[in-house]
């Protein structure tokens, strides 16, 4: 398991990289395949609590990250402390849209994104299974 | 992400990337793509060979550049993407019209 705490600034992003490669360190069964999609849905999560994540006090809420390659799948599990509920992600927009694609990409590319809010912070559980994006 | 730039001509310029093309970097791009513009140099090649991640932010600004270099006359194509590059691009529906020719010599032929 891979566990990462930081403030949810754009510098975590590098952090969230680097947990990801000791990850696959550990787990070198994982598939190609399924690193690239498992990493970039996770890119869009994380960006997403960099980007919207407020903290009570108004700075970068605190981001912890769980990384595991369990038995059939790599599974992520994202929270952060911000008060309000996160933004999801809908349909795949235009191929005008300069923005919006972020977690409708993370959907597109996992078996399962849940998120929940319960008024302390804002929790996502990623699933890729690894027999998907071959 | 490193960036460079190179000018071919009065018009045609290639943008050489490597690194993340990401929320932390996209930025910089966008800047690089409007200051080519702004001098005239409106076909524009983003060469991606060097690049191993791209983000939504990243798309984001591919599909600003390309809107900006087409108000002004002119064209922005990909080259040499990656395999993550490939995967989001198609996932996103984007390669119809930021389509990513394999080498860069391909992207500059006729543009």
């Amino acid at each position: 398991v891979q566990r990462l705490e930081a403030r949810a600034d754009p510098d975590c992003l590098e952090r969230m990289h680097l947990a990801l490669d000791a990850l696959w360190e550990e787990a070198p069964h994982v598939p190609g395949g399924v690193r690239l999609r498992f990493a970039t849905a996770l890119a869009e999560v994380v960006a997403n609590v960099v980007e919207h994540g407020r903290c009570p006090e108004g700075g970068p809420p605190l981001l912890r990250l769980a990384l595991e390659a369990v038995d059939g799948a790599v599974v992520g599990e994202v929270t952060d402390d911000a008060p309000l509920r996160a933004p999801e992600g809908g349909a795949m927009p235009g191929e005008d849209a300069e923005g919006g694609r972020g977690l409708a990409m993370a959907n597109a590319l996992l078996d399962e994104l849940e998120h929940a809010h319960d008024g302390q912070g804002n929790r996502w559980r990623l699933v890729l299974r690894l027999g998907s994006g071959a | 992400m490193e960036l460079a730039v190179e000018h071919r001509g009065a018009s045609v310029a290639v943008v050489r990337c490597t690194g993340r093309l990401d929320l932390v970097s996209a930025s910089r791009l966008r800047s690089a793509v409007e200051e080519l513009v702004e001098e005239g140099r409106t076909r524009v090649v983003v060469d991606l060979e060097g690049i191993g991640f791209i983000d939504s932010s990243g798309l984001g600004m591919l599909v600003a550049g390309l809107k900006r270099t087409r108000q002004a006359g002119g064209e922005l194509r990909l080259a040499a993407a990656g395999e993550q590059v490939r995967t989001v691009l198609t996932l996103t529906r984007l390669e119809r019209v930021l389509r990513p020719y394999d080498t860069l010599d391909d992207a500059l032929k006729g543009l």
